[in-house]
């Protein structure tokens, strides 16, 4: 049965980083998540690819429920991007949600149902371990 | 036990105006406390909680909760916008007046949750400051919200307890000086701000270039939404006539709509916002408290001993008084307390409904005032913190009293030349 500890890679920039800088981790590690850490190693947020949407793309999409009306700006979304490159990664991470190192995979499965994240944190003792994608816990499972 | 009653009124109100924990979490606390404490027994807080005023807010919630998924008020917020052609002083009033209608017949703070994403969709499309366009949007919520029963919480809590008060005597009362304050007030506005709102030509041409009608188009109970939602309106106009109260209205129109367009009645059911129904549900508590104590009677003879015994000097101490409270703290609360003290001035008198348009539109007014003194201001200011655009209290003030201040000198000559 597979382990939670060999399913985790490290993936994690400071709590000081801009998004730029998270999203350039987030591509270098090819893990689907990646953690914001802060002084002490606790997990304070986590960056995902539906999270990444959020600083490519205006605020207010969160907000708008009916949009199939809208129209691209291809200009104003390049702008957007450089823009989001320089904002501390603190105003657009999602909330972390994490799971300890020794949790059983029943445990991280629940998790992942009940969040949106396409990977979890995995801490010891509160402090950073790594982070373990959907896909590659899915795939551990499925193969056992 | 009258001062633990005082106390924990008072406590709720700073803590609800300071912000130190979530206004429904103080307001049960509060209620909590008077109860436990004995200040009155729990049959007494049972009855103080105004039943009709929680299912009117319950049924509109599930009416307004189930018609925005069809899209049509994105679709009316856009098409309206598209009628401005990018002129700046068409686009404030155009806003203003859908901003205040919506609001009118649904509720402010669900006007605004309505309105306030679209604008910024639409004031980045153009390319101008959102802030103009949303603050406009807020003031007119609020002014919009006065003209009916159902338009603001005040109302609400008013048009369900003064049994004497219909929907239409609301709209006769308080609709003709709203719009005239609604006018006047976007005026303010727009001259305030006029010159943050130039719009680029050809920004405006791909703004009309949209079709708003793509949302709603393949929505599920679109037709059958709309029809209950104006049907329930339409009953409100009739609730006289047909001996209904507005509460029950509310509710039948909800559950036609539960039983024919909600294909999930637990997700149906999360469009209550319960944590406003348990805010008043504590606060009718509180001022249960209150009244069984006398308090409201002292505070009913010291109203009197202000203004004098003339109708109209109360009418007009109402208004000012309840609008000062509203500022300063919600004007939930304040109206929740203040319907006892109207209550009591009228007591052995006949029935006088000045006081009770006063106490309206000095609460429904005096949310204008501060980004905390209506739950659409709190919402709306909340909106623009999460999307990059937010507005310091200060800020808000400066246009929120200038716009308060003529809207209740409007209300004031109001008052003292057609009802007192």
């Amino acid at each position: 049965m597979a382990v939670l500890r060999d399913l985790t890679v490290d993936a994690a920039v400071p709590d000081t980083a801009t998004f730029g800088e998270a999203v350039e981790a987030l591509t270098r590690t090819d893990a689907a998540v990646v953690a914001i850490v802060d002084a002490d190693r606790r997990v304070v947020g986590l960056l995902d690819e539906r999270q990444l949407l959020r600083g490519l793309f205006p605020a207010y999409l969160g907000e708008l429920k009916h949009t199939a009306f809208a129209d691209d700006d291809v200009e104003s979304i390049r702008e957007r991007r450089v823009r989001a490159a320089a904002q501390p990664i603190r105003e657009l991470m999602a909330e972390p949600v994490t799971v300890e190192a020794d949790a059983s995979l029943t445990h991280v499965a629940e998790r992942f149902m009940h969040c949106a994240l396409e990977g979890l944190a995995v801490v010891e003792g509160g402090r950073y371990k790594g982070v373990i994608d959907l896909d590659v816990f899915v795939r551990a499972i499925r193969d056992e | 036990m009258t001062v633990l009653a005082i106390l924990a009124f008072a406590g709720v109100l700073a803590v609800v105006a300071f912000d130190w924990l979530h206004r429904t979490k103080a307001a049960l606390v509060g209620a909590g406390v008077v109860v436990i404490a004995g200040v009155f027994g729990i049959d007494e807080a049972i009855t103080a909680v105004d039943w009709e005023t929680l299912g009117l807010l319950v049924g509109m919630m599930i009416i307004v909760g189930l018609t925005e998924r069809t899209g049509i008020f994105t679709y009316l917020a856009l098409r309206v916008a598209q009628l401005s052609r990018g002129r700046p002083f068409r686009l404030v009033f155009l806003l203003a007046g859908t901003t205040g209608v919506l609001s009118a017949f649904l509720d402010n703070l669900t006007a605004i949750l309505l309105v306030v994403p679209i604008t910024l969709l639409l004031a980045d499309s153009l390319d101008v400051d959102p802030i103009p366009l949303v603050m406009t949007e807020i003031l007119a919520s609020n002014i919009g919200g006065t003209a009916t029963l159902i338009g603001d919480p005040p109302n609400i809590m008013i048009g369900s307890h003064v049994r004497e008060l219909s929907f239409v005597d609301f709209i006769v009362n308080l609709g003709p000086v709203s719009l005239v304050t609604l006018v006047l007030g976007t005026g303010l506005v727009y001259l305030f701000f006029r010159g943050k709102l130039d719009v680029d030509p050809a920004r405006a041409r791909e703004v009309a270039a949209l079709d708003p009608a793509e949302d709603v188009r393949g929505r599920p109970h679109v037709k059958r939404s709309i029809a209950i939602l104006l049907g329930t309106i339409v009953g409100f106009f009739l609730h006289t006539p047909l001996g209904l109260e507005p509460a029950v209205v509310a509710l039948a129109g909800a559950t036609l709509l539960l039983v024919v367009a909600a294909d999930d009645i637990e997700e149906a059911l999360e469009r209550v916002e319960w944590g406003t129904i348990f805010f008043f549900i504590g606060l009718f508590v509180l001022v249960g408290a209150l009244e069984s104590r006398g308090v409201i009677e002292r505070i009913a003879e010291g109203v009197n001993a202000i203004t004098g015994d003339s109708v109209g000097g109360q009418s007009i101490g109402i208004l000012w008084i309840a609008a000062l409270g509203s500022a300063a703290v919600d004007n939930i609360p304040f109206t929740a307390a203040m319907i006892p003290v109207v209550d009591e001035l009228q007591a052995g008198e006949d029935f006088n409904d000045a006081q009770w348009w006063a106490l309206a539109l000095g609460a429904c007014f005096g949310g204008n005032a501060t980004m905390i003194a209506a739950a659409a201001n709190v919402a709306a200011v909340g909106v623009l913190e999460r999307t990059g655009h937010a507005i310091s209290f200060v800020r808000f003030l400066v246009i929120g009293v200038p716009v308060t201040l003529l809207s209740l000198v409007i209300a004031t000559i109001y008052l003292l030349l057609f009802q007192v």
